[in-house]
């Protein structure tokens, strides 16, 4: 039958049949080779680490003492604090002459996990967010380490370290209205401890089973008394976990504090919360007590400011790349994308934490015997390591459990004698020693066993893992890995069924990082068989009075640690963000998360 | 005697149909010019994978600091990985576990399923409606998720995946054979052998299977192109192949990280997969086409 000539044919009327796409699959599939190759001879280059900016120094600062008459005092700045001694990155360099006015959208895999309620939370992340709402009594000098005042003037401590007093400021003002003074100082910590508040970061941040109450001695005057000296505390009291929050608002809102509403006395002022999307705050115009470490003082700059929570790494860095964000949190390998990008910088932050450390369990064959565990440090590169993809040449060579942006003047000399050094060689040797012989396949073998580790780690940790695997093969040891998610591998490294494990944890409290791994009683203990004097070391650093006295002691237990051999202390880790160029100023606080109150847009 | 001679002739006949029957599916098939293309690609792919060891210039393990992530040179025809390992070597040695992976799953998922479809379809009754239901309840799940929830409660690992994405194929062949079953029950030579006591189970497995045979074949053709992307996907999400397996989809999952500095190290696995599945796909139509009498030519 003839087609209808009366009738226009429908170009859209075909259908695809299953045959006809297998076809056009055919056709398109070929062309893959063709494209590769004109890729190829187009060049690629592997990546190479950028240039990057680490900061300038941070803002001046002032500091105050006080004394009282009696009681011995210190004044209000503490060398070295109980924390990092210096970061370099206290303050992006600026160029230009800050002007206020626009929004910074800034991506954070996760900004706020559970709740913005600091007294509650877990994340880190989230008490950075909530840091820009509520004011801290006191703010870390991430430059010299000295914990300077905030909405403290001044303090004083007990010479038994028991008693902390400050004297508040009389201008700063909730956003809602009630008074800032010692009442509300006083209310916030006793939420922190009270029975039925959720046990979370800021109550180990308060002194834990240290603390014992707080007392508002005048409008203007706070005391908080503690059972045990806690050094750590006055440099925790700048984290946003300890930040201060309108008891008024925190009555009214009840459960729903933290998620519907927050409040504070801070440069910005919280507008919404739509929990794993985003979080819009935006400026306090009436602000005008700033830390006295920011580089203005007055209110903020910026109009608006948001977190975006961008979970997946590369969709988070094409946001950036795309400008859906003026900054993002990235990983190590993606900083040679942004090369040869000239509207985006790189920022490096050394992490507030432990090194990085490839863990072993020493309660487990083969790494039971501690010259299998001096082996396998000798037969790792950490040099090598760090200039692979996967860190793009981020970060420093570990050496102890704590590194060295941790500790005062960054001096780690004192330790590097127990630190051992790259040698194959020595490391074939003392596993011939101990007995492990070089099997035909190239793996060492005693009394019919491997020499073989079962490695369990997160999937996101593999590329850092990997290498691991490759160099230890080269010295006759064999890596199985079983990664998972985080459930996995935290519920594996508690049980113990690993026998190495990549491990670390971020922080500000270093006697308590160290206590965390290494004390027979911490929560990821028995990585070493219990070891008295270790304890004995970790027990008088959390409890020194002074933090001269801590890190004597700190330092102590780091070199018993270290002749131990727990593991490979493998690199130092840092945080890397990527910024547009027209964001100026970013300040970054002593955990290495940015702190936008001197950050304009040029 | 006339008898002996008249049986002889009677299974002469049958060979001769059998044989007839393969020589015109064979003669289909190799007037589909689709299905030879795939079929082809299939067997270099199976040789390469059999011959890995020789064929793939490096030890697919192996890394070499000195040349992470480098380009596809005459060194390294697909370029290294980003901690240098060959990445061609990968891609050979990687066919050898994804075409393992989707063999091994499609005849865990065929192996139980015909079994469950067959009984299912030949008692009816009670039986066929328990075992229909249970069908219902996992085809209910789409079939990654199913996959995942399985390797959620076995671990990660290969071994896992092929059984995860075995059972997830499982009703689909437990329907298919209950279909063909349910038609060929009700034939003479069943009734007969039925009536001269051939017991349930030879009858099942020695008249009803072999008519149950022609559909699985085709759908578990498809099935594997299916389980190979099932278990590349399982792999990319972190819960298949273990570092430093070459599985296909594993190496994407580390390659993603690096899609814009590093092009080479997610596309050759990637078709790798591609070419492995569409080969399948053209493969098992045709053989769809030539055993379905309606488009025979």
């Amino acid at each position: 039958m003839d087609p209808d000539p009366n009738v226009t044919p429908d170009p859209l009327a075909t259908s695809m049949s299953r045959r006809r796409l297998l076809r056009l699959a055919v056709g398109s599939s070929a062309m893959i080779p063709l494209a590769a190759l004109l890729a190829a001879c187009g060049g690629s280059s592997s990546p190479t680490t950028p240039t990057t900016s680490t900061g300038s120094t941070g803002a001046s600062t002032s500091t105050t003492s006080g004394s009282t008459g009696g009681a011995t005092t210190t004044s209000a700045a503490t060398p070295a604090g109980a924390g990092s001694a210096a970061t370099p990155a206290a303050t992006t360099a600026s160029s230009g002459t800050a002007k206020p006015g626009g929004t910074l959208t800034m991506a954070y895999a996760q900004s706020v996990a559970d709740t913005l309620n600091q007294h509650i939370s877990n994340f880190t992340v989230s008490r950075m967010v909530a840091r820009h709402v509520l004011d801290c009594l006191v703010s870390v000098d991430t430059t010299s380490g000295q914990v300077k005042p905030w909405l403290a003037s001044k303090w004083d401590i007990s010479a038994d370290g028991l008693q902390y007093t400050f004297t508040l400021r009389t201008e700063p003002k909730f956003h809602d209205g009630t008074a800032f003074n010692a009442a509300a100082v006083k209310a916030n910590f006793d939420y922190t401890v009270a029975p039925n508040t959720k046990r979370a970061w800021a109550y180990g941040a308060l002194g834990g089973d240290k603390y014992d109450h707080t007392e508002a001695v005048d409008d203007q005057t706070v005391r908080v008394v503690f059972k045990k000296p806690d050094v750590g505390f006055l440099s925790l009291l700048s984290d946003g976990g300890l930040g201060i929050d309108s008891p008024t608002a925190m009555q009214k809102l009840g459960d729903q504090y933290g998620q519907k509403g927050l409040v504070g006395t801070g440069a910005f002022k919280f507008v919404e919360m739509v929990l794993n999307d985003h979080v819009t705050l935006q400026r306090n115009p009436d602000y005008n007590w700033g830390p006295s470490t920011a580089k203005h003082q007055g209110a903020a700059y910026l109009d608006q400011l948001i977190f975006r929570d961008i979970t997946e790494n590369a969709t988070r860095a094409a946001a950036l790349q795309n400008g859906n964000v003026q900054m993002a949190r990235l990983v190590n390998s993606q900083v040679a994308q942004f090369k040869g990008v000239n509207t985006i910088r790189i920022i490096q932050i050394p992490k507030a934490g432990t090194t990085r450390m490839y863990l072993m369990n020493s309660a487990k064959s083969p790494s039971d015997d501690i010259n299998v565990r001096k082996a396998m440090n000798m037969a790792v590169d950490k040099k090598t390591l760090i200039g692979l993809p996967a860190w793009a040449g981020i970060g420093n060579p570990g050496i102890a459990p704590l590194p060295s942006n941790m500790v005062p003047n960054h001096d780690l000399s004192s330790l590097k004698q127990y630190d051992i050094a790259y040698d194959p060689t020595q490391a074939g040797q003392l596993l011939d020693q101990a007995g492990w012989k070089m099997g035909s396949d190239g793996i060492r073998t005693k009394n019919g066993a491997q020499l073989a580790f079962d490695f369990v780690c997160q999937t996101a940790d593999i590329p850092q893992v990997e290498p691991l695997g490759g160099m230890l093969s080269k010295v006759g040891a064999k890596l199985n890995i079983k990664s998972g998610d985080f459930n996995f591998w935290i519920n594996n490294t508690l049980k113990r069924t690993f026998d190495m494990t990549l491990m670390s944890d971020s922080g500000y409290n270093p006697s308590g990082l160290v206590e965390e791994f290494f004390y027979s009683k911490g929560p990821y203990a028995d990585y070493l068989t219990a070891n008295p004097e270790i304890d004995t070391a970790v027990e008088a650093a959390v409890n020194a009075p002074t933090t001269d006295e801590m890190w004597k002691n700190l330092f102590t237990a780091m070199g018993l640690i270290m002749q131990q051999v727990p593991g490979v202390m493998a690199w130092e880790d840092m945080y890397i963000d990527g910024a547009s160029t027209k964001v100026q100023d970013v300040g970054y606080n002593e955990d290495g998360f940015a702190f936008f109150y001197d950050t304009w847009l040029g | 005697m006339a008898d002996t001679v008249s049986a002889h002739a009677t299974t002469l006949g049958a060979e001769t149909a059998r044989q007839s029957q393969s020589a015109i599916v064979a003669r289909q098939l190799r007037r589909n010019r689709m299905a030879m293309i795939g079929a082809a690609l299939l067997v270099i792919e199976v040789v390469l994978a059999v011959a890995a060891p020789v064929v793939a210039p490096y030890d697919p393990l192996s890394q070499d600091f000195t040349v992470p992530l480098q380009a596809p040179s005459a060194a390294h025809l697909f370029g290294t990985d980003d901690v240098g390992r060959d990445l061609l070597s990968r891609v050979i040695f990687g066919a050898r576990i994804s075409l393992s992976v989707g063999f091994i799953a499609v005849a865990i998922g065929a192996g139980v399923g015909v079994v469950l479809g067959i009984i299912s379809g030949y008692y009816a009754g009670a039986i066929d409606t328990m075992l229909m239901r249970l069908t219902d309840l996992l085809l209910a799940f789409p079939g990654l998720l199913l996959a995942l929830a399985i390797v959620a409660v076995l671990g990660p690992g290969l071994f896992n995946v092929m059984i995860a994405v075995g059972v997830g194929g499982v009703p689909v062949f437990t329907r298919l054979s209950r279909a063909s079953t349910l038609t060929t029950r009700e034939r003479d030579y069943i009734l007969a052998a039925r009536s001269i006591g051939c017991t349930d189970r030879r009858i099942m497995f020695g008249y009803v299977l072999p008519n149950v045979i022609p559909p699985i074949i085709v759908v578990a053709t498809l099935g594997i192109a299916g389980a190979i992307l099932t278990a590349a996907s399982l792999s990319f999400i972190g819960v298949g192949a273990q570092p430093p397996t070459p599985e296909w989809g594993a190496i994407l999952t580390l390659a993603r990280q690096y899609l814009q500095q590093a092009w080479w190290f997610t596309v050759f696995p990637g078709a790798a997969i591609m070419v492995t599945v569409l080969a399948i796909n053209m493969f098992g139509d045709g053989l769809r086409d030539a055993l379905d009498p309606k488009l025979r030519t």
